[in-house]
């Protein structure tokens, strides 16, 4: 069987989603030079509509929300919202034939952290919980179109995400349509500390 | 120290909920019972005919962000202690993905997590000054994923997620906090379906029915017993097998779609 020259490929861009200015800039650099621009997602509105003359320049989308939640008397109804958002551009991006076409691979970036289990952070942890689930099911609609959805579950060491060029080679391997049955995974980018420990 | 069972069950106007209610009054449990459904409250409370238990209907609406502050205060004053809290209200509306309307999603994020989290907040600080308590939340095996339920698996995921860090913040409180994740059981809701869907998704539970009421019932009781204090974190499916089984009913790539 004769591969695609992956060389041949243009550099296609990728969409950021929630706060991409948030989105680590080491992360971003890793991700260039795996031959992926990240850009700022539009809202819902305008993902939807997006012009296919843009969507053909689209990866896929990356979903980075709030890697960690601000704790307080409305911490339950902060993390709905927020699992909203990330469920409002994603429902956008598939409600756009041409994103569909093109850019067939929707990965959430989540604290794996927090997904296992913190005692200080309950708030993410249903955050990554409740993001866990939504891709299992997302995974399960998203096969008739042919398009995957996974989720990486990143570290943080002071604030800043960890092995950033790791997680963008993973991500660079995600997006890649030879790929495409890998779908509806978790995959801890977490130095081995979620083995040995029931994953959620 | 023997405790009795002092506490809450939500969504106990039917259901599993109401089959817990009854359960555990039958062994002597004394619990308010909240639902939307202020009648179907009343019925539950008068099914129950022990000589120690006892049901105290309390009418609320989960979305109601003060509910858990008047059913501890309500428990404090007709039992004078609270022990257990059974998260089982939950509302499920699917659509697939592209379909569904934010509003809805919204909702079921309200009534599936946020509301049973918020009645954690209220009831865990009255446990951790008694330095005993037990939390069931009833999740769903659509928390694994589930075709057609984005909102519902989302909210039930949430659930589980906050169940694993809320474990680890009171397991040196004497508290315990975990979930059951129910399959298909037999209730009204699931009766409601259309007969070929039953039918297509009891045909993919291993032991070959539905669940019932009582099957999960019997599983609560015991985790809201003293017994089980060496148990938290965790999710248990109750599903026939079928979380082994059948990838997800709906799913475009079943095995049985494949080979047709």
């Amino acid at each position: 069987m004769k591969l695609r020259d992956t060389k041949a490929r243009p550099v296609r861009r990728m969409l950021a989603a929630i706060a991409p200015g948030a989105l680590d800039d080491d992360l971003q650099a890793a991700l260039r030079g795996e031959g992926l621009d990240v850009v700022a997602a539009p809202g819902a509105d305008a993902l939807a509509g997006l012009p296919e003359v843009q969507a053909a320049t689209v990866a896929g989308l990356l979903v980075a929300p709030a890697l960690s939640m601000t704790d307080g008397p409305d911490r339950w109804a902060n993390t709905a919202a927020e699992l909203t958002s990330v469920f409002s551009l994603v429902q956008a991006y598939v409600r756009n034939e041409a994103l569909r076409e093109h850019g067939r691979h929707v990965v959430a970036l989540i604290p794996a952290g927090a997904a296992m289990g913190d005692a200080q952070d309950p708030a993410t942890s249903a955050l990554a919980g409740g993001m866990l689930s939504l891709f299992r099911t997302l995974a399960l609609e998203f096969a008739k179109f042919d398009m995957t959805a996974n989720c990486l579950m990143v570290d943080q060491v002071n604030g800043r995400l960890a092995g950033a060029q790791e997680v963008a080679a993973m991500i660079r391997s995600l997006v890649d349509q030879r790929h495409a049955t890998i779908s509806g995974q978790q995959i801890f980018a977490f130095g081995a500390r979620d083995a040995g420990r029931l994953r959620p | 120290m023997s405790r009795g069972i002092v506490g809450i069950v939500t969504g106990a106007a039917g259901g599993i909920g109401s089959a817990i209610a009854l359960r555990l009054a039958s062994q002597g449990a004394r619990l308010l019972i909240t639902d939307l459904d202020e009648r179907g409250l009343e019925r539950v409370a008068a099914e129950h005919h022990g000589t120690q238990g006892r049901l105290v209907p309390v009418a609320g609406d989960m979305q109601d962000a003060r509910l858990g502050a008047r059913l501890v205060d309500r428990a404090l004053n007709e039992f004078g202690a609270l022990n257990v809290l059974v998260n089982c209200s939950g509302w499920l509306k699917d659509h697939r993905v592209a379909d569904m309307p934010l509003d809805t999603f919204q909702r079921l994020l309200d009534i599936n997590f946020a509301g049973p989290l918020r009645l954690l907040d209220a009831v865990l600080p009255q446990m951790k000054r008694d330095g005993y308590g037990r939390v069931v939340s009833l999740a769903s095996r659509a928390w694994l994923g589930n075709f057609g339920s984005s909102g519902y698996s989302a909210a039930k995921g949430a659930v589980v997620g906050a169940t694993r860090s809320l474990a680890l913040a009171y397991a040196p409180h004497g508290i315990t906090v975990n979930c059951i994740a129910p399959g298909f059981i037999d209730t009204p809701m699931s009766r409601s379906m259309p007969p070929h869907i039953v039918e297509r998704v009891i045909d993919s539970i291993p032991v070959g029915r539905a669940g019932t009421v009582d099957d999960v019932g019997a599983f609560v009781a015991f985790l809201v017993g003293q017994d089980s204090g060496y148990i938290t974190g965790q999710t248990f499916l109750s599903c026939g097998g079928r979380s082994i089984s059948e990838p997800i009913a709906g799913s475009p790539r079943t095995p049985k779609e494949q080979t047709a």
